[in-house]
């Protein structure tokens, strides 16, 4: 038994020490730009592909193999320099979720290259012969590669060490990281500082690719593998702190083989236990950073940025006459589109919904998540197990029911997560919870584990004298349509009613709005019950209609969508995640033949989106209109018309 | 009306209340004076919920509400004012409006779920408030464009739509110009006898202290030096010491 603990020790000091070397990179990125960077797990898999490019399968040396990390390296510093300049300089003055959004649009690019460049196929690449081994002291035997990924991690972080609280330039990038406005105005090139620490980071993160390159699976898919645990060692070190990381590291490692120890059967689910006890905890992480977390920051907001409207408009003729062109043509789309293209039109209507609950927390509650999928997991597991176990619950039972789980694990874990959490710390801990929900239905055989519940059959309601049979896909297309517009357009009155507006207002400034006597706990905890029920809804309608569930419908990556679809669309508008759906449907149906292509395309546009037009393509839209209206009022407007030009281009009446 | 006693209150390891007491009577004007740094804000945030205090207590009329939130202590009838002036930036004047007059109104009455626009009286009340801050001619204008004496009248239109009992101002002339601020004293003295509030101000200019305070409370490094009206807090020698002294020192 002692010998067992100790190799699982020696296991997690090996587990902890390869977190670190990926996370080093995404913790100095963090520090210093404040932009925690998705993307990273997707630089530290290109690193892996560029050193597997140099080395093949079998390296001869270990001489070899540092050499390929080193110059992986070189090349994702290269990468770096790049992104810096197109990218992570322009994200230096737009609002914390976009950058995150900016970056997950980073991550869909990188995967889709990586497909694309290196194939979807799997590789695998063996250890230096000198490295194959293992170093045997009495009854303790020690794989030699471990021992190199030890060494190598304490070796990095005392460079690191030293360079960031040792030396001059690290005193620069601690006062950068610090207060960028005051060093700029001290004299300090702090463009050039941050061109130089993203280039270190990159070079760390492409260095740490080729070194962990052996003994790991090459596909595309290895983005994820040190993505989640670099987040967390992030978070619990104190928000970009290289000593707090270094612990965290450590500690993620022996918590992996704590796991191992005691519960061998559910592999990882331990991690985000602990790390959501952690940041109920402390929050502000290990290390509290000064400045780190932007939550209650009212200049976080920035000023392009819109709210949705607040009140209904004047006239709805337009918005009906909208609304019923926009039901009319999707209701007659069982006539004339092919099955795939209806069978995704479904499917996008269930994301608009999702997307229309999240946008409830982060455009009008401001509170930004990251597990909303796992809300959505919750009614559709619910929703397909009750329907495959054919226990004669009517379907809108089933529904309401579904609803109504929603709002009450919503409300346990606000009640708990709004009280103690905002700001960044908010959405990692929704991120764990998710990740935790996923683990769990993967290891429960009740709810098929990893292949999920299949063959859910469709229902049929009973409205005493009318049967309505939805086991056709026509009819339960129909069914989907009216659901989600009944959805919608709930939503919608909620939003543009007074409790829209109170929303609103502690969105734009919670201080504000608690001196105008508004609760803002208690809204916000409104908020996340209301978001967390039709996002359940939206996970019940949808399993009928794919009569498929599986644990991914709880993924981070599925909670992603919803963001994706709302910030293209425009968050600062109700009906903007709505028109993100459509959009990222669509591109997706257009482009799903080319693996890789799809990722890439999406991702590309959802960069150019959050860079060019934060408003969304409907705020692109409504900026337009603007100054199209200002420029046919007249050609140059005469000085006591002025007023009334400024007025029409404010959006005023 | 407002009483609070022995507040001590520390960031960190550093202490910024020690030992405060004061009591303002109804209808009164109580201004705190004192140089940067003395704590005259930390105070103002103890006294309104935004910070809790490490020791003291705060009753307002006679209840205890030291471990009151903000918003509650809003529903007893504080008004604050901020520094910066708080406003939604992203709304209109008659938006602000309309939303601080529903806040107040959500207390008093239950609105109907399916009344989606603010009532007519509502969008009156707005109007009337607009009027009596000198915005009736921007009312549609988003709050973000607003110049900067606009919008600390805003936040005085948004706080006075909660019909407050007791006016919480940090610094109400802080930034502007001249005309801007006689503009400001005027208003305030208005409103105070209108909505028969009292008031409570924290300010640097004492050309302001002087129009409008009955009582003045001298602060320096977190100690109330003095407390008194205009002529008992000019002729301490305490406070000379902190306003005079140092910049004689100086020059």
């Amino acid at each position: 038994m002692g010998m067992q603990i100790g190799f699982a020790l020696f296991n997690g000091l090996t587990v902890g020490m390869s977190i670190f070397l990926v996370a080093a990179g995404i913790t100095l990125v963090f520090g210093m730009l404040k932009i925690l960077n998705i993307a990273h797990g997707s630089f530290f898999m290109i690193g892996a592909y560029v050193a597997y490019s140099i080395i093949g399968s079998h390296p001869d040396s270990t001489l070899q193999l540092v050499f390929a990390a080193i110059l992986s390296g070189f090349v994702l510093a290269g990468l770096g320099l790049l992104l810096n300049a197109s990218v992570f300089q322009r994200l230096r003055n737009i609002g914390e979720a976009y950058s995150l959004i900016a970056t997950f649009a980073l991550l869909m690019i990188c995967n889709g290259a990586t497909k694309i460049i290196w194939g979807v196929n799997y590789h695998s690449v063996s250890a230096p012969d000198a490295l194959a081994g293992a170093v045997i002291y009495g009854s303790f035997f020690a794989p030699s590669y471990s021992l190199f990924i030890i060494g190598l991690g304490v070796l990095t972080f005392l460079a690191l060490e030293i360079v960031v609280h040792r030396s001059s330039v690290g005193k620069i990038v601690r006062a950068i990281a610090h207060d960028s406005w005051m060093a700029n105005l001290v004299g300090i090139n702090t463009s050039r500082i941050y061109a130089l620490v993203v280039m270190a980071a990159f070079f760390c993160v492409g260095m740490a690719g080729g070194l962990l390159l052996p003994n790991q699976s090459l596909t595309p898919l290895l983005f994820e593998s040190y993505l989640l645990q670099s987040f967390m060692v992030v978070i619990i070190g104190g928000l970009g702190n290289i000593r707090g990381a270094f612990i965290g590291a450590i500690m993620l490692g022996l918590i992996e083989g704590a796991n191992f120890l005691m519960l061998p059967g559910i592999p990882g689910i331990l991690v985000y236990v602990i790390l959501i006890g952690f940041l109920l905890w402390r929050p502000q992480g290990l290390f509290p950073q000064p400045g780190a977390d932007t939550a209650d920051r009212v200049e976080g907001m920035a000023e392009t940025e819109g709210v949705p409207a607040t009140m209904p408009p004047k006239s709805l003729s337009g918005g009906i006459v909208a609304a019923v062109l926009v039901v009319g043509v999707l209701a007659s789309m069982p006539f004339w589109a092919n099955a795939g293209f209806l069978f995704i039109v479904g499917f996008a209507m269930v994301e608009a919904v999702l997307a229309l609950s999240w946008n409830l927390l982060f455009g009008y509650a401001g509170l930004t998540t990251f597990g909303h999928a796992a809300f959505f997991a919750l009614g559709a597991y619910f929703v397909g197990f009750l329907l495959r176990q054919d226990t004669g619950i009517p379907f809108l039972a089933l529904l309401s029911g579904s609803l109504a789980l929603g709002a009450l694990v919503a409300f346990i874990v606000g009640f708990v997560a709004i009280r103690r959490t905002s700001g960044i710390a908010l959405g990692i801990l929704t991120l764990s919870l998710g990740e935790i929900l996923r683990r769990a239905i993967s290891y429960s055989p009740a709810l098929g584990s990893d292949d999920g519940l299949s063959g859910i059959p469709r229902p049929q309601i009973d409205l005493g004298p009318v049967l309505v049979d939805l086991s056709s896909e026509r009819a339960y297309f129909w069914f989907l349509l009216a659901a989600c517009s009944l959805v919608a357009l709930a939503l919608w009155s909620f939003t543009v009613g007074p409790m829209g507006r109170v929303l609103i207002a502690l969105r734009q400034d919670p201080v504000r709005a608690e001196f105008l006597g508004i609760d803002v706990r208690r809204y916000r905890l409104l908020a996340f019950v209301i978001s967390g029920a039709v996002a359940a809804l939206a996970g019940a309608l949808q399993a009928p209609w794919a009569q498929i569930v599986t644990p991914e419908a709880a993924s981070y990556l599925h909670s992603t969508q919803p963001m994706l679809n709302t910030l293209l669309g425009g968050s600062g508008f109700f009906w903007g995640p709505i028109v993100g759906s459509a959009i990222f449907s669509g591109i997706s149906y257009a482009t799903r033949t080319l693996a890789g292509l799809s990722e890439v395309v999406s991702g590309g546009i959802l960069l150019v989106v959050v860079l060019a037009a934060p408003g969304g393509v409907l705020g692109l839209g409504s900026r337009f209109s603007r100054t199209w209206r200002i420029g046919a009022l007249h050609k140059r407007p005469a000085v006591d018309e002025l007023a009334r030009v400024g007025k029409q281009a404010v959006g005023g009446p | 009306m407002i009483e609070c006693s022995n507040i001590y209150k520390s960031y960190g390891a550093i202490p910024v209340l020690k030992g405060i007491s004061l009591t303002v009577a109804e209808r009164e004007t109580f201004t705190i004076i004192g140089p940067n740094g003395a704590g005259k804000t930390t105070l103002f945030k103890v006294l309104t919920g935004e910070v809790p205090a490490n020791a003291g207590v705060v009753t307002f009329n006679g209840e205890n509400i030291t471990r009151l939130s903000a918003s509650a202590r809003v529903h007893r009838g504080f008004g604050r004012t901020f520094q910066v002036a708080r406003i939604l930036p992203c709304n209109s004047v008659l938006e602000n409006l309309i939303i601080a007059l529903e806040a107040r109104a959500r207390r008093t009455e239950r609105g109907s779920l399916l009344q989606l626009r603010p009532s007519d009286r509502t969008w009156d009340d707005a109007a009337e408030i607009a009027g009596r801050i000198s915005l009736l001619n921007k009312v549609d204008i988003p709050a973000r464009f607003l110049s900067h004496g606009d919008r600390k009248r805003l936040e005085l239109g948004v706080t006075l739509a909660l019909k407050p009992k007791i006016l919480m101002m940090d610094e109400p002339t802080a930034g502007m110009s001249p005309g801007d601020r006689n503009a400001t004293i005027d208003m305030i003295v208005r409103v105070k006898d209108e909505d028969r509030l009292t008031i409570m101000l924290t300010e640097h200019d004492m050309d302001v202290v002087a129009h409008l305070s009955d009582r003045i409370m001298v602060m320096n490094y977190g100690e109330a030096i003095a407390v008194g009206t205009l002529s008992d807090i000019r002729d301490n020698a305490a406070v000379r010491d902190i306003y005079l002294g140092e910049e004689i020192g100086d020059a």
